[in-house]
């Protein structure tokens, strides 16, 4: 059943009963709220629904999900007050703005896959790459396999290449780079990946200290 | 019965969008009740067709909606403000959340990439045009050289803090060739601009094996026509760095190296005189002689396998 513990299960069938484990049931909450709200969410864009929802985490908070609002729509169907109330002209949601994330999210979305295949594709390349070439070089390994002197050896190498690096980016001809960098400009792609709008890029990321020990 | 994911967008056909409405409004109210079964939590829940064509169901039942909004308009304004989403709110959280991720995946894939290049740079390759033209790629090949070998200097530091007085120049006394200490003399040997060609192993340009929409999405194929006398200057980068790093272990290989960690494994192998570097084949061969070219030159006392994970 659920006993095992060494792996990663995988997708199983649960039965449905109240979970046992506290945290196993705490973060199943958290899983299919977000999950459930996310088809309350497309069932509102797909069709127009309204839509109310309270839910109650087993830390006893309640969460709520509305379209048009949380409460336009529990208040119209809920209040315990005569039918005649919920005549009341439904309250307009910003059906505008939402279609623009919606499109949005479906982006950022789209870009995720991507950002994973390019990572399985790399990830296929490495292998290939590994096979055909049947020796690797001592240098190639963790820089904490290696001795003082191959250290310094290293070190040498690496200070030459970076210098030819920097020659070789500062021979070529500067361009106006910046969006076209990533080939906005292609018609194929219409705008920038949304995540590129965010400020952190890969030159901030260094100075977090990368390599968790992975060399 | 999939065919095919739809895009989430009003559905402008009003049978398809009543078939759908009725669908996917039982698949929620099931959600629903799981949702409350296994976690034990209070549930309900109100869903209106947009155009009224049935009544508004509620779950699990009007009265046990009406018991638990009851409860939830009990809870104070700002506990039931705080975990209160609408469209807007939801969907900011999940584009922002599927952003941050998109960029961690595109961090960790560009630092693989470069890692693969910083590689195969100095194994003797050469960039393509997409890479070398692009700024960017370079500033951060820049970067990711310079912090790989700010590690590689710290953990010299490491080691040599640890170890007692070893100069450098001492331990490699007895080896006739050019030791760390002549590293530059070695580098600066006088190389003409063909001379390259003189070596056996054959350039080839370092390319991935990927589809080839894999790069085009970002990055640039080519800049224009200058681009085409760009690509003899690369040729700096070819095996400088390579054959030094090549022909250097030779010159190592009969150092007793007091200061060499503990996951060193035998030093006793004797000196092997490496073969004349410029016939060490450039891509590896499948026959014996070209292991042993590469199997003597590492033996020596280094570990010949690393895993590259």
């Amino acid at each position: 059943m659920m006993s095992k513990k060494k792996e990663s299960m995988g997708r199983q069938r649960i039965p449905m009963v109240k979970i046992k484990k506290e945290t196993h049931r705490q973060v199943t909450f958290s899983k299919r709220r977000a999950g459930l709200f996310k088809k309350a969410s497309e069932l509102c864009t797909l069709c127009g629904a309204e839509i109310g929802i309270i839910v109650y985490s087993p830390a006893k908070k309640p969460f709520s999900f509305g379209h048009p609002s949380v409460e336009s729509v529990l208040d119209r169907y809920l209040s315990r007050n005569d039918l005649s109330l919920a005549q009341t002209k439904k309250p307009q949601g910003n059906t505008a703005g939402n279609c623009e994330l919606n499109m949005l999210l479906t982006q950022t979305v789209s870009e995720v896959e991507e950002e994973k295949k390019k990572g399985q594709a790399m990830a296929d390349v490495r292998k290939g790459n590994a096979a055909r070439r049947l020796v690797t070089n001592w240098w190639e390994g963790p820089v904490d396999e290696m001795n003082v002197v191959q250290l310094k050896v290293m070190k040498c190498a690496l200070e030459e290449l970076r210098k030819i690096v920097v020659s070789e980016t500062n021979t070529v001809p500067f361009k106006e780079v910046k969006e076209d960098v990533f080939g906005f400009l292609d018609t194929n792609k219409v705008t920038a990946p949304s995540y590129m709008n965010t400020s952190s890029g890969l030159s901030n990321a260094y100075h977090f200290g990368y390599g968790n020990g992975c060399f | 019965m999939p065919k095919g994911r739809i895009k989430i967008e009003p559905i402008t056909n009003s049978a398809a969008r009543n078939q759908t409405f009725r669908k996917r409004k039982k698949g929620l109210l099931k959600k629903a009740n799981e949702l409350s079964t296994l976690c034990g939590v209070k549930v309900c829940a109100v869903i209106n067709s947009c155009d009224n064509t049935e009544p508004p169901e509620f779950w699990p039942s009007k009265e046990g909606a009406e018991a638990v909004h009851s409860a939830f308009m009990g809870v104070l304004p700002e506990e039931r403000c705080k975990r209160m989403y609408d469209q807007e709110r939801h969907l900011e959280e999940r584009i922002h959340k599927g952003q941050d991720r998109a960029m961690r995946l595109h961090t960790d894939n560009r630092e693989i990439e470069l890692r693969e290049v910083m590689f195969d740079l100095l194994r003797g390759k050469t960039l393509m045009p997409h890479q070398y033209g692009d700024p960017s790629f370079m500033r951060d090949l820049n970067l990711f050289i310079g912090d790989y070998a700010n590690k590689v200097t710290y953990r010299t530091q490491f080691l040599e803090g640890n170890v007692e007085h070893v100069p450098p120049n001492v331990a490699v006394t007895d080896a006739p060739g050019p030791v760390v200490g002549d590293v530059t003399l070695f580098l600066s040997e006088p190389r003409a601009p063909g001379g390259f060609n003189d070596h056996v192993h054959h350039q080839e340009p370092f390319q991935y094996q990927t589809p080839t929409n894999f790069y085009d999405q970002t990055q640039p194929m080519f800049y224009g026509s200058s681009q085409g006398t760009e690509f003899e200057s690369v040729s700096k980068f070819k095996p400088i760095v390579h054959e030094f790093l090549m022909g250097q272990p030779q010159q190592m290989s009969d150092v007793q190296e007091p200061a060499r960690v503990a996951s060193m494994g035998d030093n006793n192998n004797g000196y092997h005189q490496l073969l004349v570097t410029s016939q060490m084949p450039f891509t590896t061969t499948t026959t014996a002689a070209a292991t042993d070219l590469y199997g003597h030159s590492i033996n020596n006392g280094w570990p010949t396998r690393f895993g590259l994970d």
